[in-house]
């Protein structure tokens, strides 16, 4: 995958170095895309669910 | 009925002896189940590691009782924290009530002198390496200042630092002052009394996110598996994903617990919907301010339409233009293409952006992930 960032100007696109006119346009390929974000917040949130019910399965507990 | 197990963890210090043997003796008469290593946790038989042990038994603990004083205790180089540090950061992992005492005296010299200390040589580390210093890049510099008393192991500035930047409160101890920890317990039971009531409202809640995200699953399944004839009415179509979009902040993260704000972005403010149709991308509306033109031909690289077609199927990228003060948030979806406008903090400039591309694209990407998969199935499912 490229990284860094890259700008297209006058309709050729390079790596952006140095200057750049206020008219270019900048992008970075990033390193995950929404998807991925997704399922690691889901896997976050069944976690997080996960440890509240268990949390509570042991606090209402009698031994 | 279940005890309340306290693990007592600290170095074993000259100073803090009297105030642990104290802990031990007040918790047990109280009716908790004190845990501490030199008393009934251990030692273990050889070829176990004591570090392990432990640990473990921090994560079967209900409260991790901490004491700081001037000693740092036994430093592990791989890790390069202490086993105590490394105690406490189990404890915070876990999620575990935390009590820390640190010496009153040593607390108020970390808080007037130390941690002005590290924090500027953290901010000078970050401008110049743009990265967060390491453990033993702040214990060297904290072990070189000549304004730093001696008398205190260095580390354990160091593990006070990465207390403050967790978060946690730290009490004052003051040596020969016993605790009282009735109050603290006290306190401890009206938190507890407060949040206890509430369990079968936060575990309904707890099933309907369940729920809602099993749902979320089944549309993922669904969806495609539909033919969308056509949208009625593209432009409401488009309105309704625009309002959806909210603005946020753009955050530089330098390790685990500490970020800096180093810009925002508005509210959605326009978007535009392509189709690729004989070899070129044409419009089938736009909406808000974004003003696209009736079509693109493919070899055009200062679209940004065009740019992302040619990513490939399910591919993004979020672009930026000064001159436009915006960046575009740009989707393909099979022969489609969804841009999003969201204006730029004005002082953004081209700068700024290559500085903290992917701090802007992570802000952009993750604001709210699960509304662009759903419009991705949504527009995946449409014939073109």
């Amino acid at each position: 995958m490229r990284t860094g960032a890259f700008v297209s100007k006058n309709g050729v696109v390079s790596k952006a170095v140095g200057v750049q006119p206020k008219e270019a346009l900048l992008f970075a390929p990033s390193k995950k895309n929404s998807s991925q974000i997704l399922r690691e917040q889901r896997i976050a949130m069944k976690h997080n669910n996960k440890q509240i019910k268990d949390r509570f399965a042991q606090a209402t507990k009698r031994a | 009925m279940a005890r309340t197990n306290v693990f007592i963890s600290s170095v074993n210090e000259d100073g803090l002896k009297p105030l642990r043997r104290n802990a031990i003796q007040e918790l047990t008469t109280l009716g908790h189940e004190p845990l501490m290593w030199e008393v009934n946790l251990g030692p273990w038989p050889a070829g176990i590691d004591p570090v392990v042990k432990c640990l473990e038994a921090v994560q079967h603990c209900d409260i991790y009782l901490l004491f700081i004083g001037s000693k740092a205790g036994t430093y592990d180089k791989i890790a390069q924290r202490t086993v105590t540090h490394m105690e406490f950061i189990k404890a915070y992992e876990q999620g575990k009530t935390i009590l820390v005492f640190g010496d009153v005296e040593i607390k108020a010299t970390f808080f007037s002198t130390v941690k002005p200390i590290i924090e500027h040589f953290v901010d000078r580390y970050i401008v110049k390496e743009e990265r967060f210093p390491s453990p033993t890049h702040i214990i060297n510099t904290i072990r070189a200042n000549r304004n730093i008393t001696s008398h205190v192991d260095p580390y354990v500035w160091y593990f006070l630092y990465d207390m403050t930047m967790r978060k946690v409160y730290i009490d004052d101890l003051s040596l020969g002052v016993p605790i009282d920890w009735r109050s603290y317990l006290s306190d401890l039971l009206r938190r507890g009394s407060l949040l206890l009531p509430l369990e079968s409202s936060i575990e309904q809640n707890s099933s309907r996110l369940e729920q809602f995200d099993g749902v979320f699953d089944m549309l993922g399944e669904l969806i495609p598996e539909l033919r969308i004839s056509g949208l009625r009415d593209a432009e409401h179509f488009l309105e309704l994903i625009m309002n959806r979009l909210s603005g946020g902040i753009i955050e530089q993260s330098y390790g685990q617990y500490m970020s800096e704000k180093v810009g925002y972005y508005e509210d959605c403010s326009g978007a535009t919907l392509y189709v690729f149709n004989e070899e070129q991308l044409q419009i089938i509306t736009n909406v808000g301010d974004a003003t696209g033109p009736p079509f693109y031909l493919l070899d055009n690289q200062s679209s940004y339409a065009v740019l992302t077609y040619h990513l490939g199927d399910n591919q993004e990228q979020v672009f930026f233009k000064e001159a436009k003060a915006t960046f575009y948030y740009c989707i393909r979806i099979g022969k489609y293409i969804l841009t999003l406008h969201f204006p730029s903090d004005p002082n953004w400039d081209y700068r700024k952006f290559i500085h903290y591309k992917e701090c802007a694209n992570h802000a952009i990407l993750s604001k709210n992930p699960l509304i662009i998969e759903l419009i991705k199935l949504f527009i995946g499912g449409l014939r073109p």
